[in-house]
């Protein structure tokens, strides 16, 4: 299994995307998960919001006997699918899926994606349907943010004030230390009273169908740290992105995660130093009125100077993270304007990888 | 057409009706620019004589970097004349809504500085939202501690979400404080002299094409106004040029030149043909279209106040500090 990780708008989508196609064309049986994608990706990829959750085979050429399958994330599609395995009857798990909480939570409880997005390779792990999985990771902030989402959604379902909630009204009061009628008023103001009473009703059978879910496939923190699983820091040269890059790998390597490789995308090359303002200056006068060459001359100079400072925030990147982590393989992706569009503009793309240093 | 008038004049008009609201919330996907906007209308109101907090839900101190800041905290902090900075984090919102509903600092604390309480309160749907939103709001409307809030809100998918909240609490609960604030935050949000959203995207075809129905879906769902989009990243305009004869250039190095800020000529061609394409095809379609304002692209990126002085400065000239 491949992580790619990284600060939001690099083209981490793109990125996975270009990975999984590349191992495909080697041969392996690939399944690369999207969560968000742009449109236009999403549509080289051939996926359709409607279908979210199913697997859909790529449209591409392929040699041997490699493919390529996309899926877009639908949190409710993996919480529907625990849901119906590990509820104790079919009438437990309609009772859960029908409570109007359920949405809510499936779709916007802090943490619910992260977590489908586990348990969904969880689940493809297991199943072991295909050679790679490569995981797009949500756009989350940070590192630490996208690791821990999936344990804030455990921590609600076995913590002492639920079970004020789900009816273990003295023994979670016990453990808080606060009079269990004050943490029911308190709440009750902000929720109202019938809605606490329906969250705690829900919070108990639901906590039941993901512990029996976490049971069985075991915690997310070992899938993460396995052998099988690497990850792939997708990050652009603009200096924030390099720092909050390095911010990720940090915590990947005190989380025990194996990085793979990191890509530094839309690289710009070096650009050497402008010629002589006049050489310019006269090249222009052919090409342009006298009234506007002054402008003119100073807008080709801006760009050019521009140009310049992006390449060389490029190498200082790369300088950067190399820096900081010697062994760590670094690849160069260059800026590529319009972005991919197509399967066959990430095949284009596949080839574009190349190595600091090389 | 406003995307091929002079950047300056449509900044500072759209700028000129945004200074009047009372708050801006600034969206789009991820990574196209969302701080940087909500940094740029901060600055720029704050030079109008507004007095301006620029609130972020971001994790990070990006926001306070761009505006000469070190850190963002919690409460407002002073980031330069008018200009106020601040985090606002869901559970320290919750903690203040708790107070405020229940009249007691103590029975708040006793309640909400109990770390498993936080966590529940993180699973009661939306409250981190509505609490967010509900702060964000008391700050502009109801406390009318600042002239303008801008804030800087979560991506778009997200953002839909967090201003439906409102309306979602009319339908499902149906008495106490709660629907009684939001049907408050819900006039606000529909009143466009007090609540005007701000959306940026990015100068491409598909980008575009989904910050149009995501305008769409602001008004028909939320029932916000649109006040402005801005076109982040849109490259300079420029004529593409031949290389000269030899003579003049015995070395190429001209001519190199040239060829690189020919590509940049081209693209950014290419990009003005997006926006043009895509405003044709609104108003073809009879959406209404906000006024556009592109943004030119920061080669260098933005690393703190002096980037964004600089571009302010090509965007209102005349106002530059």
């Amino acid at each position: 299994m491949l992580l790619c990780v990284g600060p939001g708008g690099v083209g981490k989508t793109t990125c996975a995307a270009a990975l999984a196609l590349g191992a495909a064309r080697q041969g392996k049986r690939v399944l690369v998960v999207t969560i968000d994608p742009s449109r236009r990706l999403a549509q080289a990829l051939g996926q359709d919001r409607a279908r979210a959750g199913e697997e859909l085979p790529v449209p591409l050429p392929l040699e041997g006997k490699g493919s390529l399958h996309a899926l877009l994330l639908a949190p409710d599609v993996v919480f529907d699918r625990i849901v119906r395995a590990y509820a104790e009857t079919p009438a437990a798990a309609r009772q859960i899926t029908q409570n109007p909480i359920y949405r809510a939570i499936a779709e916007n409880l802090g943490g619910a994606l992260e977590y489908a997005a586990m348990a969904q390779l969880q689940i493809l792990h297991a199943e072991r349907r295909y050679d790679l999985i490569v995981l797009d990771t949500p756009p989350t902030a940070n590192a630490i943010d996208f690791l821990s989402a999936p344990e804030r959604i455990h921590e609600v379902v076995t913590n002492p004030a639920t079970r004020i909630l789900t009816g273990g009204g003295k023994l979670g009061a016990r453990l808080l230390g606060v009079g269990n009628g004050v943490v029911l008023k308190a709440l009750g103001a902000i929720g109202g009273g019938e809605f606490l009473a329906e969250l705690g009703a829900f919070l108990r059978d639901f906590s039941g169908v993901l512990s029996a879910f976490q049971q069985r496939a075991g915690d997310f923190s070992t899938l993460l740290t396995s052998p099988d699983t690497g990850v792939v820091l997708a990050t652009s040269a603009s200096p924030l992105s390099v720092r909050e890059g390095l911010d990720f790998l940090r915590v990947l390597h005190e989380r025990g995660l194996r990085v793979d490789s990191v890509v530094l995308n839309r690289v710009l090359p070096p650009f050497p130093p402008p010629p002589p303002t006049e050489a310019v200056q006269a090249t222009l006068a052919e090409q342009v009125e006298p009234a506007v060459l002054e402008d003119t001359l100073q807008r080709v100079l801006g760009v050019y100077a521009g140009l310049r400072v992006q390449g060389e925030q490029s190498v200082a990147a790369g300088q950067a993270l190399t820096a900081a982590y010697p062994r760590l393989p670094l690849w160069l992706l260059p800026l590529r304007d319009p972005a991919p569009t197509s399967v066959a503009d990430l095949a284009e793309l596949v080839a574009q990888f190349v190595r600091w240093g090389s | 057409m406003a995307v091929s008038s002079a950047p300056a004049s449509g900044f500072g008009a759209v700028l000129d009706a945004l200074a009047q609201r009372q708050l801006l919330v600034v969206s789009g996907k991820g990574g196209v620019g969302r701080t940087t906007v909500a940094a740029l209308l901060g600055l720029s109101l704050a030079r109008r004589g507004r007095r301006v907090l620029v609130a972020t839900v971001g994790l990070d101190d990006r926001l306070a970097w761009m505006l000469g800041h070190r850190t963002l905290s919690e409460t407002p902090s002073v980031a330069g004349p008018g200009l106020f900075v601040q985090r606002v984090v869901p559970t320290v919102c919750v903690r203040e809504y708790g107070t405020m509903v229940l009249r007691s600092e103590r029975i708040a604390g006793a309640v909400f500085d109990s770390a498993p309480i936080r966590r529940l309160v993180r699973a009661v749907p939306g409250l981190d939202d509505f609490a967010v939103l509900g702060k964000i709001w008391h700050e502009a409307v109801r406390a009318r501690s600042f002239d303008v809030v801008v804030f800087d809100g979560p991506a778009t998918g997200h953002l839909r979400y967090t201003l439906g909240i409102p309306q979602a609490i009319l339908k499902a609960v149906r008495v106490g404080p709660l629907p009684r604030e939001a049907q408050a935050m819900q006039a606000s949000l529909e009143d466009p002299m007090v609540t005007q959203a701000v959306l940026v995207g990015l100068p491409d075809r598909w980008p575009l094409t989904e910050l149009g129905e995501m305008a769409a879906s602001l008004r028909s769902e939320s029932r916000v106004h649109i006040g402005g989009i801005f076109v982040n990243g849109t490259w300079p305009e420029l004529p593409a040029f031949q290389a000269g004869p030899p003579a003049l250039d015995p070395d190429g190095q001209v001519a190199r030149m040239l060829a690189a800020t020919n590509v940049v000529a081209q693209q950014a061609a290419r990009q003005r043909g997006h926006v043009e394409t895509w405003l044709a095809g609104e108003q073809e379609a009879g959406r209404r279209v906000p006024p556009v304002v592109p943004l030119p692209w920061r080669f260098q990126g933005f690393a703190g106040l002096a980037d964004v002085e600089d571009v302010l400065a090509t965007l209102e000239p005349r106002r530059a500090a």
